[in-house]
């Protein structure tokens, strides 16, 4: 068997055993640097720099791929932005001491993404690598009310890596979603925060915790908040289905290649066409 | 810092430092499972005096107090598997103390997510991990399943016998019973008389407090994690995972 014969001098093994450790830092990074929203900083120190690599770079999640640098960074950090400046305005249109600033941007939320159980495979020519790894991580949406949504969430990171330099780079990046799920039980009710410290609760001019929110209870069944912040897509389509996407991965699981082909990748034209039995 | 240009010697070397560092992270975490929490600090810090520990409500400066953490942790243990072997007679009783060390317990404090750097010069290192924990403990309310996410971030030492923890920082943005929210709800478990005794054990408070983060509410500022850490030669390049000199 061909691959099985593949030969590599000492020197070429122990470059291989650091790209595999470059390539796990790398994608570690990715989790922080997403859940820091530091986005834009993401994409200048751990996306691809070269012209030609960013043109055909690409970001997919379950709604399709943004296809292209330009559109990458329109939605990565443009449209993100938005959707953080959306999640404040939530505060500062209830609360007078909320200013609907850039300082107060994140303002009670908070998310965790993790890269674990990972598998690294790189081509045989030592240009490029696959990676795949799960997500366990959290997403945390605040209110103003006090109250908050708290959810665990599951999903796998897809990517192929490309070495600029002495560098590995993030070419084509694959986020796929699973699920979004309470931390609370079903039929809870709504967090109730304690009253801040320099509150007129606090002072004892209101009872603490008099009143239950008003606001509707957490969603536990309907539209997914998580999906819902991956946009629209530059090149739309059912990119991964949580419903049957355990039936994909299998084929999706790096397995050792000689060189990268775009139809194997984890960029729009290595995208499966999902049929359901 | 100017990219260093490694033999295959070294980078094998380094290579190994790097899973040192990782074996430490991951004893370290192993430690809690097998309810050997009181050994931490013999086994994996470095015995140097400006050792740190820090969590959310401030640090524990200094050898004598990491050690009195751990050891604090260690008698904690004691007291609640006492308490268990008392409460559960029947299934318990037959075992001595010692050998119900840690029944009915578990810490489960799992680490992932992991950017490391090893100095230039290889004689520190840098690591963060994500910990999303699930820790059963016994309070005077009973046995308590909790939720927990947070930060470790720790700089190692290479010693004479090896990679040690010099600084550390584990930094919750949660640790709630789970089936709550996240955001300070209150819970509404009552006191168990056969486990008051816990009510009275306090763990001994940070020699240095002060808020290193602040666990999750709905108005808490957008927190990010700690720095992962960046490529360096010399630790005095870099920032610390320690208490920072003002």
């Amino acid at each position: 068997m061909k691959r099985m014969n593949q030969q590599f001098t000492n020197d070429e093994l122990v470059v291989r055993l650091w790209d595999k450790e470059k390539i796990r830092d790398l994608m570690a990074r990715h989790c922080y640097y997403y859940a820091n929203e530091w986005r834009r900083k993401e994409l200048n120190d751990l996306w691809v720099q070269r012209y030609d690599n960013r043109k055909t770079a690409s970001l997919g999640n379950n709604l399709g791929y943004y296809e292209g640098w330009e559109n990458i960074c329109s939605f990565y950090v443009g449209e993100r932005e938005s959707q953080r400046y959306a999640r404040l305005k939530e505060y500062s249109d209830a609360l007078e001491d909320v200013e609907y600033s850039n300082l107060n941007l994140g303002l009670g939320q908070m998310s965790t993404h993790t890269a674990n159980t990972h598998l690294v495979e790189l081509s045989d020519d030592g240009l490029t690598a696959q990676y795949l790894a799960m997500d366990s991580g959290q997403v945390t949406y605040g209110h103003p009310d006090g109250t908050a949504d708290e959810y665990f969430i599951s999903g796998t990171i897809l990517a192929d890596l490309i070495k600029e330099g002495d560098d590995w780079k993030i070419w084509h990046l694959k986020i796929q979603h699973d699920s979004t799920c309470s931390a609370k039980p079903s039929g809870r009710k709504a967090t109730v925060r304690p009253p801040r410290p320099d509150s007129d609760a606090a002072k004892g001019e209101s009872p603490p915790n008099a009143a239950p929110p008003s606001r509707p209870k957490p969603k536990y069944i309907g539209p997914d908040p998580v999906v819902e912040e991956f946009g629209t897509p530059t090149t739309p389509m059912e990119a991964y289905l949580p419903k049957f996407g355990w039936a994909f991965l299998p084929d999706q699981m790096p397995v050792p290649y000689e060189y990268f082909d775009s139809r194997k990748g984890f960029g729009p034209d290595g995208q499966q066409e999902y049929v359901v039995y | 810092m100017i990219k260093q240009q490694y033999s295959s010697e070294q980078l094998l070397t380094r290579w190994e430092d790097r899973r040192a560092c990782q074996n430490i992270a991951g004893k370290f975490s192993h430690s809690y499972v097998i309810h050997e929490e009181e050994l931490i600090y013999d086994r994996f810090w470095s015995k140097r005096d400006d050792v740190c520990l820090g969590f959310n409500e401030g640090w524990y400066n200094g050898a004598e107090a990491v050690k009195g953490y751990y050891d604090a942790l260690g008698e904690k243990k004691k007291l609640a598997s006492k308490l268990i072997r008392d409460r559960f007679p029947e299934e318990l009783a037959q075992y001595s103390e010692e050998e119900c060390a840690g029944v009915g317990i578990l810490g489960y404090k799992p680490v992932d997510t992991c950017v490391l750097e090893v100095a230039g010069n290889g004689e520190t290192a840098k690591g963060l991990w994500i910990c999303r924990g699930a820790s059963m403990e016994l309070t005077s309310c009973g046995f308590v399943l909790n939720t927990e996410w947070s930060y470790l971030a720790i700089d190692f030492i290479k010693e004479e016998d090896g990679w040690k923890i010099w600084h550390m920082k584990n930094v919750f943005d949660v640790l709630t019973p789970m089936g709550y929210g996240w955001a300070g709800e209150p819970t509404d478990f009552t006191e168990a008389p056969e486990f008051a005794p816990l009510k009275d054990f306090k763990m001994p408070e940070p020699n240095v407090p002060m808020k290193l983060r602040e666990y999750y509410h709905p108005m808490r500022v957008f927190s990010p994690s700690p720095m992962p850490p960046e490529p360096y030669y010399d630790f005095s390049e870099t920032f610390t995972y320690g208490i920072e000199e003002v």
